[in-house]
């Protein structure tokens, strides 16, 4: 994120830790809620992304960023959990 | 100000990043759904998780005579099934209504060795009627993790390399969208 947006570093940085904390409680606790549980995951990470490009996209002022910053961090953090649970 | 100043910084701080990946990316998966079994003096307590007792009852099938039980009796909290005065043996425990397959995985039933109740047991519930059927066959799990698994759609669960091309996607869409933008400017 620093890297992405070297301007706004603080800035990005709340906003990333809101957004991310924002979308984890939506993924487990209001997503089992409405979708099938076949579909929770692909559903959960889609939503995070989208979610999280938006806020980054808003704060940033820079759509093309925000979907780099935002593909690469949840991909980041998905790779981690498959080689840590895989 | 906030330029980063390697000498400075303890080493354990450089991990954080690493640790924090790592939390989130658990903390995606979620419980399985499971049965956590405990046993005193010959009383069983299975716990299952996500559902709680009486559900529609919990079967417990006696791996050496193939015996079936319903248990229908609960623990005070309601949160897990109580199972009496069990003799000893080795009894497969499984909701009478199976789990639903879920991305962390779901088992079918869980085995518990029950070392035997004493003879002054006695009982405040009375004693699980006699069952035809459990659901299951062998194997205690009904699905495993899909989290990370690399066979794909095991269980109808969205597989980890679905989810990694969506956000290969993004990014791919992001960089395409920076370039194009570069080059309008370019052009003017």
């Amino acid at each position: 994120m620093a890297a992405l947006f070297p301007g706004r570093r603080l800035r990005l940085a709340i906003v990333s830790a809101v957004a991310t904390s924002a979308t984890h409680l939506l993924m487990h606790l209001a997503l089992p809620q409405l979708v099938p549980a076949a579909w929770w995951l692909l559903a959960g990470e889609a939503m995070a992304l989208a979610v999280e490009a938006t806020a980054y996209a808003l704060a940033g002022r820079d759509l093309a960023r925000a979907l780099v910053a935002s593909g690469l961090a949840n991909a980041a953090s998905f790779a981690a959990g498959w080689l840590l649970l895989g | 100000m906030d330029r980063y100043d390697p000498p400075v910084v303890p080493r354990r701080l450089l991990l954080l990043p690493g640790v924090l990946l790592a939390a989130r990316a658990l903390a995606d998966a979620p419980a399985p759904a499971d049965y956590w079994i405990h046993q005193a003096s010959g009383n069983v307590e299975i716990c299952p998780s996500m559902r709680s007792c009486p559900d529609d009852g919990l079967l417990r099938r006696d791996v050496d005579t193939g015996e079936i039980v319903l248990v229908t009796t609960c623990t005070i909290d309601g949160a897990c099934f109580l199972d009496e005065c069990v003799p000893a043996g080795t009894y497969q425990y499984g909701l009478a209504t199976p789990y639903a397959c879920v991305v962390s995985g779901a088992y079918w039933y869980r085995t518990a060795t029950v070392e035997g109740a004493p003879p002054a047991c006695t009982r405040t519930f009375p004693a699980p009627e006699p069952a035809g059927s459990v659901p299951w066959s062998e194997g205690e799990q009904i699905c495993p993790p899909t989290y990370g698994n690399h066979s794909g759609m095991s269980c109808g669960c969205a597989s980890g390399e679905k989810v990694l091309g969506m956000q290969g996607l993004a990014v791919a869409a992001g960089l395409a969208l920076a370039a194009r933008r570069r080059a309008s400017r370019s052009g003017k």
